[in-house]
Parts: C-alpha cells; sequence; structure tokens
C-alpha cells in the first residue's frame, strides 16, 4: 500500500452535492479527469443514525471502505482505520452524525495505471454514488 | 458454452418479485435467506436457484444479491472440492446492457464482491474468475444503449474461496460492483458450529 504520512483530510467541503445530504447515506466527489502524476483526490460525506453511529464506536470514519475499480485490477480497504478521529470530526445533526472526509486515492490504491477508475466509498450498509475517472497515460514529463 | 443456464435474453418483460428490504431501485431481492435455501446451490455455477434473486423491472441494470443470514463452519474442516472452510454462498442475478456485457464479455465473472468485516474493519474482495480486461469501457452514447438488449443471468460464488476469507466468527456486510454498476446489501453471521 502507497500509504504516506499525509493527514486525513475531515473538514467540510463546499461542494452542492455533498450539501444535498439530508438523511443516512454517503456521497462522494471527485475528477472526471486525473493525472497519474497528480492527486487523485476525492471528497465525502456521510450521515449515519444514533443507532450506527453507536454501533461504530462512535468513529465511523474507521468503517469507511474505499472501493477502487480499474478493469482487471481491484481493491477496498479502510483508508481512516489507524488514524486517530477525534470527537469533532463527527457532528451530531438532531437524532444522527454527519462526518466529512478528503482522501487522495494513490495513498491507498495498490495499483496506479492509466485507465477507468470506478470509486466508491461504503459504509455500513451504505453506498455512496460512484465516482467514474479517466487517466490518461502519463507524459513522463 | 461452460456456463450452464447464464444469461437469457429479455425479449419479453419478465419476472416476478418479492416483497423485502435491502431493495436496489426498481428491483427487489429474495426473501429466501434460510441455510436450506442454499443447500442445492452448486459454489461457483452460473445458475438460477431458489435463492437467486428476482427482478420484476425489465428496465434495470445492475446486480441484485441474496446471501444466507448465518453461515455455519465446522473448525478445522475445509470443503474438499474447493477448499473454503464454509459455504458463504451468494447467488447474485445481473442485467446488463447486451452491447458490451455480452457473452463472450464475460463480464459476469468480472463481477467485484466486497466483504466487510466491521469488527476487525477488514475488508475483502474477489471475483468469481479472473477479472477479464476485455470488457470494453462504455462512453456515453453507449451507456444510453444499455437500455437495449439486455442480458440477464446468475452468479453463485462461495465468498469464504474467492476472497480467501479467514476461518472466524465473523459479521459481514456484502455487496457486489461492477464499473458503475452496484448491488444491494446484505448480512452475513459466520459462526462455527455446535456440533
Amino acid at each position: 500500500m502507497m500509504q504516506t504520512d499525509k493527514l486525513p483530510n475531515f473538514g467540510p467541503v463546499s461542494n452542492p452535492l455533498l450539501l444535498r445530504l439530508s438523511g443516512p447515506g454517503i456521497l462522494i466527489v471527485g475528477p472526471d479527469l486525473a493525472g497519474l502524476d497528480t492527486a487523485f483526490n476525492i471528497s465525502g460525506r456521510f450521515i449515519v443514525s444514533q443507532e450506527d453511529f453507536e454501533r461504530m464506536d462512535g468513529v465511523p470514519h474507521r468503517h469507511l471502505v474505499l472501493t477502487v475499480l480499474r478493469k482487471s485490477l481491484y481493491g477496498s480497504m479502510h483508508p481512516f482505520k489507524n488514524y486517530v478521529i477525534f470527537q469533532d470530526d463527527v457532528a451530531k445533526i438532531g437524532d444522527a452524525y454527519s462526518g466529512w472526509f478528503s482522501l487522495d486515492v494513490w495513498d491507498y490504491s495498490k495499483f496506479r495505471y492509466e485507465g477507468t477508475y470506478y470509486i466508491r466509498v461504503s459504509l455500513g450498509e451504505a453506498l455512496s454514488n460512484v465516482v467514474k475517472a479517466i487517466m490518461p497515460p502519463s507524459t513522463g514529463e | 458454452m461452460r456456463k450452464s443456464v447464464i444469461a437469457l435474453l429479455f425479449m419479453i418483460g419478465v419476472i416476478s418479485a418479492r416483497g423485502d428490504d435491502l431493495n436496489i431501485e426498481g428491483s427487489t431481492m429474495t426473501d429466501k435467506r434460510t441455510a436450506e435455501t442454499f443447500a442445492e446451490v452448486i459454489e461457483g455455477s452460473y445458475s438460477g436457484y431458489d435463492c437467486s434473486p428476482e427482478i420484476d423491472d425489465a428496465e434495470l441494470r445492475g446486480i441484485v444479491i441474496n446471501a444466507p443470514a448465518v453461515v455455519n463452519y465446522t473448525p478445522g474442516v475445509s470443503e474438499p472440492l474447493h477448499g473454503g472452510f464454509a459455504r458463504i454462498i451468494v447467488c447474485a442475478t445481473y442485467h446488463f446492457g447486451f452491447t458490451k456485457f455480452d457473452f463472450n464479455g464475460d463480464a459476469e465473472d468480472s463481477i467485484v464482491f466486497v466483504a466487510v468485516d466491521e469488527q476487525s474493519l477488514v475488508s475483502y474482495s474477489g471475483t468469481m474468475a479472473p477479472y477479464n480486461d476485455n470488457i470494453a469501457e462504455m462512453d456515453e452514447e453507449e451507456e444510453s444503449m444499455e437500455r437495449l438488449d439486455p442480458i440477464a443471468g446468475y452468479i453463485n460464488p462461495n465468498l469464504a474461496v474467492i476472497m480467501n476469507l479467514p476461518e472466524k466468527d465473523a459479521d459481514y456486510i456484502v455487496y457486489a460492483v461492477l464499473q458503475q454498476f452496484e448491488s444491494n446489501r446484505v448480512r452475513i453471521s459466520v459462526r462455527a458450529s455446535d456440533e
């Protein structure tokens, strides 16, 4: 795994799609076109019920599962499994809890080649929308 | 053709549905989740069984899965033919467009199953057969053509085999994905048999 020393970002992201989430679930946003030599950043937001929040021991970020597909290659992993999550990384909204996250897919993907990528994030039984991103061949520059 | 039943051309509307939870849009999964329902399934087969989700929406493009609520295993004993420590069978039904996901494309073998162990925070993934690189990517025009000439079929992997799951008690959340398609989610509890 190409994990780096970068700290994860759990801050809010100003994105209309993510702000649209109003009930339990998870949404992500990412680029249509990215680069093999640059960051492949996605951001997301989730809302979990009180029951699910408690089932996740109050740290839903650790339960996020990143799924990466690219033709013959695929993988799934818990990107925030080993990170310290602070209490204020999750906000209580009514009787549910909301959290944000941003990550560079390349920090977790075990492969990095040109092609079309399909990215999803799941949290419990909730599965996000899919981000489809094309990686053109590296220019080598 | 190595696959026995497999894909059906949906020239006629088709398929009845049984109501239940964990729906995906335009579809319902079967409510048969008992071990008995899955006992008859030949793991790694491409046939429809009683456990196979039934889909009533001919417009649906995607994957619907069903799995036993509880799977028991005998510690230290592997299934002799395929080697898995347990029969963690998932019955999946898929509807794809014929244009790209045709019989030669072996799309069903490229469906990626994901199992998340919520307790240990480990996720596993696998396909029933080596992923087929020959599946062409669809452009937007082709994606819109997905609504035409669909095919449907079945796939029944044993997750213990295709993901090499560890022999232990666990609770998994399972789903399947293929490119832009995704399934409903099901929960499977794996427990050592008391016998």
